[in-house]
């Protein structure tokens, strides 16, 4: 990973950003701060 | 799960933009100003830490959820920063780790929580941009904001594994050791311990394996069972006495 000519797939980034709002989402709604107050 | 409005490609613009700065361990600060232009019309407050974190906050503490995001390298001041995009591949250096992630975590934020994104709305969410991550940097950024923000719970985010989840992982500990003897030279000190010979040689002798982590089996973590750091730095000591070539005794079980 750490080479100067690294490289990285556009659609993984598709998959990564997708993958980070469901987990976002999923945490965030699953404790709302209404609910911890 | 809720629908996102993040689109690819314009995650790839902010990271290329982001790998051609540079952004060594301890020269972060130039990244961290980017961040602070690109993201000055953005929801939530940021604010740069003693770390020299940029931190972004989408509500006040408590926070439920911290994404650290690390934006330094490993590479030096002389290295050509240049990204190339070809058949579907980013490729330079610095693209994968970290820039990828830093241009994901903007886009998610700014587009991918929903309404949540477009309101503005207060969230239980930090997102942190570190720096210290690599080599002597000693995780210092990612330290920093758990201490000072603790979150009940943390993301690290690194753009080579951006499409993976990893619930475990073994743990970081650096130590620093100086190892010093008798010997040396090859002529004038011939028949004397040396240092780098002392240190070889403790460095390859067996330690105790240790048991692999699973998801039941997480406490005490499996690097808190191997050798102390102290009980490693007591079998790279020289010894004082007996030749450099003689072998050495096996290191006591700790």
């Amino acid at each position: 990973m750490h080479a100067p000519n690294e490289r990285i797939r556009a659609d993984s980034i598709a998959t990564g950003a997708s993958q980070l709002s469901a987990v976002l989402q999923e945490l965030l709604e699953l404790t709302p701060r209404a609910a911890r107050n | 799960m809720t629908d996102t409005a993040v689109d690819p490609a314009a995650i790839a613009p902010d990271a290329v933009a982001l790998a051609e700065l540079d952004g060594g361990t301890g020269r972060e600060r130039v990244r961290i100003d980017w961040l602070l232009r690109r993201l000055h019309d953005a929801p939530g407050g940021r604010r740069v830490d003693d770390a020299g974190n940029l931190v972004w906050a989408f509500g006040p503490p408590p926070y439920r959820l911290a994404v650290l995001v690390h934006v330094d390298d490993v590479f030096g001041e002389a290295t050509h920063r240049r990204v190339t995009e070809r058949d579907g591949w980013l490729s330079g250096p610095g693209i994968g780790d970290n820039a990828v992630a830093i241009a994901t975590a903007v886009a998610v934020a700014e587009h991918g929580l929903g309404e949540h994104s477009l309101a503005g709305r207060e969230l239980p969410l930090v997102i942190v941009f570190t720096v210290g991550e690599e080599g002597l940097g000693g995780l210092r950024g990612a330290r920093h904001a758990c201490r000072e923000l603790a979150p009940e719970a943390v993301l690290a985010l690194e753009g080579h594994g951006i499409d993976r989840v990893f619930t475990d992982a073994v743990g970081s500990l650096r130590v620093q050791l100086t190892v010093t003897g008798p010997g040396g030279h090859s002529w004038w000190d011939r028949g004397r311990p040396s240092a780098v010979h002392e240190l070889f040689r403790s460095a390859c002798q067996p330690r105790p394996r240790t048991a692999r982590p699973t998801q039941t089996q997480r406490s005490p973590p499996a690097y808190r069972r191997s050798p102390s750091a102290a009980a490693r730095a007591r079998t790279c000591m020289p010894r004082t006495s007996g030749s450099a070539l003689t072998p050495s005794p096996p290191a006591p079980a700790s």
